[in-house]
């Protein structure tokens, strides 16, 4: 059932690849955030304390409900409902999904000759944390690079049970941290910003280069 | 009495916070150098008994990354402590007056005197720390602290420039040193000098490393020639209390780190002392030369350490030669003057640098072309001044003297006591020596008639008021020191006895290697004894015939002006032109070509050849880094695109490896 759970969370992934829309952006995120929550509490479902509710229960509040809620927000004070319909559908990014969740399988099974790992969630792990770079890397909207930023935590949640160890305690709230100072951050400059660019694209922001 | 040392530790910690609490920016300045002076006597306490009352002491204490760390105070470190506090105590109080006219203009000196705090206290850090990675810390410390005190008027383009200058070369010295340091790690497995001490041996591959790197990176702090090219640049740019630290202890930080090297590492190939020797040379003699050819007194002065550095590194060249043919007298005569010259140096180089401030605080500028008769408006400064300047040249009966004398001895001894070609070497650098006193001579003799006699050159007024009394006491007991190391030089050499004792090789030096200083101070006694007597028949003589004043006698000319006085470039232009192909001198004048009076000009200008050459290798390695520009393109995606692909790459390579 966690293979399903991870793969299912590949698809998702797939499935951002081909859509350039916010709305559907945010509906990945909840579905991961859901996935995610379940494969952590199948995991450690015969042996489940506190703490692993506690955290299944955090990740499904936070992932799969204020942080979507957050981005919806900005969304409608940005008026970017359905996203940047400048962009039309290119399939070179398609190709490079699948060949970025392929390459991690194959990494996958190669580290699985070295070390006692769990070949589809840690393929999963590493597919998410590199999805979620491509998507900053491709797309020019900074809320889609929020979303990257996401799917790779949600990527580095399933690097747990992919090594079969658990999370320390604090790697898990440092990922909260994460999050929080992310979304938070980014919605006050996505705010300060919108005067100077209204369409929240990062292209305009080329200040790093002096 | 290393209490003592802890509290001026303390006091110059307080001295940190001290500005959060005064905000009136004279009271913080009186408050703040105040408290410098006072943490440094403290200093000077401990260092000056531990140097007369001698015990080497070390503590151990464990740091989390660094392992067992080590605060020595071993003579040498003992040596170089006095030296820094010494010359720190007199910034300090110089900067006090010095520092008033920036805060007449306006200029918040808060920041300012919190880094000049700091590079006080680390560069008495750094002398004590016996570990590397604590010194290559402190060293950070040292540099930010110099840095921020050197671009006080940030406002002003060459204030900048010289900053930068300062900048890069300290961080070009410190990966140098990084590589010295990790091979000493790598060969003994320690990161405290005492352990790469007493390890066993070390192979020639290893040696050559850490002693070309070492003496590099040590060398460019220091100011050895082609690396001195950032000294002329960063050294004027700072306000004169600055200037006056930076050149008169910052840069024996390199000299420090040298002669440690030498303390630690054993003496093999006597190779590096054969191009420590040349590198010093050629230091000496170009140095000075370029000084002769300038016209900004901090510029000159600048040339005048690296000259110095020349000299110093020649003593130590011989010390290390002693060691490696087993010469003891040659370790003595070479270190003893290595180390007596730090300290000389370092008192006058401070003197004149502190007189140089007040030179251009009264002359509103520092082109001596356009100062002249300052000795009436400032008397003390130009007394001390001159005092400084018979130093630096080496002229008895002051300190500089001294050193350079037991440097000459080296020389003749060593063509004594080598064999083969080195005699030919010896000789040839004691000519250098002398030919580079000469030349430093030449450069003073210009320098102080140029700006404190005759007459204004500039036409506009110099500043009225009178030299404050603390910046006057100060420049007089600098001078006095002179005085007193010159006229006792074995009061410096006591001061240097522990250090000298911890040098391999020296223990067995014949016990009178020093003995000449000692009747050259009854000759000196007896000639100030004499000057004294014919100083005090004249002023009876004049007073009782009375002294009648004249206009000098101007060969006809009437009127006679100012500007029909010697310029400092026509004073110096046969000497100059000497080393035309050396110096890039440039000239450029209008002749007169008819007999009809026109408006002309003359102006000359001596460039830096060596800072030609690295602004040209600084132009070809931009355009060769230009052409991968476009890796820089300013968006955010391609930056995150460059960080997957590196951990990519990682990745791969902890695979395939």
């Amino acid at each position: 059932m966690i293979n399903a759970l991870t793969i299912l969370f590949c698809l998702t992934l797939i499935y951002l690849a081909v859509t350039t829309r916010l709305s559907a952006y945010v509906l990945v995120l909840v579905l991961q955030g859901v996935l995610v929550a379940g494969v952590h509490t199948l995991a450690f479902f015969h042996d489940l304390a506190w703490s692993h509710v506690a955290v299944a229960a955090g990740v499904l509040i936070v992932r799969t409900g204020l942080i979507p809620a957050y981005i919806v927000k900005i969304m409608r004070d940005l008026d970017m409902r359905h996203g940047d319909g400048t962009r039309r559908y290119h399939p070179g990014f398609l190709i490079e999904m699948a060949a970025v969740i392929v390459g991690a399988f194959v990494l996958s099974h190669q580290l699985s000759r070295f070390a006692p790992v769990n070949v589809i969630p840690l393929g999963a792990a590493i597919a998410g944390m590199a999805a979620g770079g491509l998507l900053i890397v491709r797309r020019r909207l900074l809320l889609a690079h929020v979303v990257g930023f996401l799917i790779i935590e949600n990527g580095l949640f399933l690097l747990g049970l992919g090594v079969r160890a658990e999370m320390p305690w604090t790697i898990e709230l440092a990922g909260f941290l994460d999050l929080f100072v992310l979304v938070f951050l980014m919605g006050i400059a996505i705010n300060q910003l919108k005067t100077h660019f209204p369409e929240g694209g990062s292209d305009e922001l080329t200040g790093l280069r002096e | 009495m290393i209490a003592l040392f802890a509290i001026g530790l303390l006091l110059h910690a307080l001295n940190l916070v001290l500005p959060a609490f005064v905000r009136d920016s004279r009271r913080l300045n009186v408050a703040a150098n105040g408290l410098n002076a006072l943490a440094l006597l403290c200093g000077l306490g401990f260092s000056l008994n531990a140097l007369l009352n001698y015990h080497p002491a070390a503590y151990r204490f464990a740091l989390p990354v660094a392992g067992p760390v080590v605060i020595g105070f071993d003579g040498l470190s003992l040596f170089f402590l006095f030296t820094f506090q010494l010359l720190s105590l007199a910034g300090s109080l110089f900067a006090i007056g010095y520092l008033r006219h920036y805060i007449e203009r306006g200029l918040s000196v808060r920041a300012h005197l919190w880094f000049f705090t700091l590079l006080i206290v680390s560069l008495q850090l750094l002398v004590i720390s016996h570990n590397a990675l604590v010194l290559l810390v402190v060293w950070e410390f040292m540099a930010v602290g110099a840095y921020f005190s050197i671009v006080f008027e940030k406002d002003k383009a060459d204030v900048r420039r010289g900053g930068f200058w300062y900048f890069v070369a300290t961080h070009a010295g410190v990966l140098l040193l990084y590589v010295c340091f990790l091979t000493l790690h790598e060969a003994t497995g320690s990161w405290n000098f005492d352990d790469f001490a007493r390890h066993a041996a070390y192979d020639p591959g290893t040696l050559a490393v850490v002693l070309l790197t070492g003496f590099a990176g040590f060398g460019i702090k220091a100011g050895f020639m082609p690396f001195h090219v950032w000294l002329p640049n960063a050294h004027p740019a700072a306000p004169a209390h600055v200037s006056g630290l930076l050149s008169a202890i910052n840069i024996k930080t390199g000299i420090y780190g040298i002669a440690r090297l030498m303390l630690m590492l054993p003496a093999l190939d006597a190779a590096y002392g054969w191009g420590l020797l040349a590198v010093s040379v050629v230091s000496a003699v170009l140095g000075v030369w370029y000084a002769l050819a300038q016209h900004d007194i901090k510029k000159l002065l600048a040339y005048h350490s690296v000259e110095n550095i020349g000299i110093i590194g020649m003593g130590l060249s011989v010390a290390w030669l002693g060691r490696c043919y087993a010469l003891p007298e040659l370790v003595v005569l070479g270190f003893a003057g290595a180390l007596l010259h730090t300290l000389n140096h370092a008192i006058f180089k401070g003197l004149l640098f502190f007189g140089a401030g007040n030179v251009t605080l009264h002359a509103r500028g520092a082109d001596i072309e356009r100062m002249g008769g300052l000795a009436r408006v400032i008397p003390f400064t130009a007394t001390a001044f001159l005092v400084g300047a018979i130093s630096i040249c080496g002229l008895p009966p002051f300190n500089g003297f001294a050193s350079e004398f037991l440097i000459y001895k080296s020389f003749f001894r060593g063509g004594d006591l080598l064999r083969g070609y080195a005699p030919l070497v010896m000789l040839c650098s004691a000519v250098g020596l002398a030919f580079m006193g000469g030349l430093a001579v030449a450069c003073f003799t210009k320098l102080h008639g140029i700006v404190f006699l005759g007459q204004n050159r500039s036409g506009a007024a110099s500043r009225r008021e009178k030299e404050t009394v603390l910046s006057s006491v100060v420049l007089l007991g600098l001078a006095g020191l002179c005085a007193l190391l010159g006229i006792f030089p074995q009061t410096g050499l006591r001061l240097l006895a522990p250090a000298l004792g911890e040098l391999a090789g020296a223990a067995q030096a014949p016990a009178g290697w020093a003995s000449p200083l000692g009747k050259l101070q009854i000759v000196f006694a007896l000639f100030l004894a004499l000057a004294a007597a014919v100083f005090v028949v004249k002023l009876r003589l004049q007073r009782r015939a009375g002294v009648r004043l004249r206009e000098t006698w101007g060969c006809g000319y009437a009127p006679v002006t100012a500007r029909m006085q010697y310029t400092a470039s026509s004073f110096a232009e046969e000497l100059v032109k000497l080393g035309r192909p050396l110096l890039d001198l440039s000239v450029h004048w209008k002749p007169l070509l008819s007999i009809v009076p026109v408006a002309s000009g003359f102006r000359s200008h001596c460039s830096d050849r060596l800072e030609t050459a690295w602004l040209a290798f600084h132009r070809a390695i931009g355009l060769v880094l230009g052409a991968f520009r476009w890796i820089q393109s300013g968006n955010i995606r391609h930056y995150v695109l460059y960080m997957f692909g590196a951990v990519a790459f990682y990745l791969l390579c902890a695979l395939v490896w």
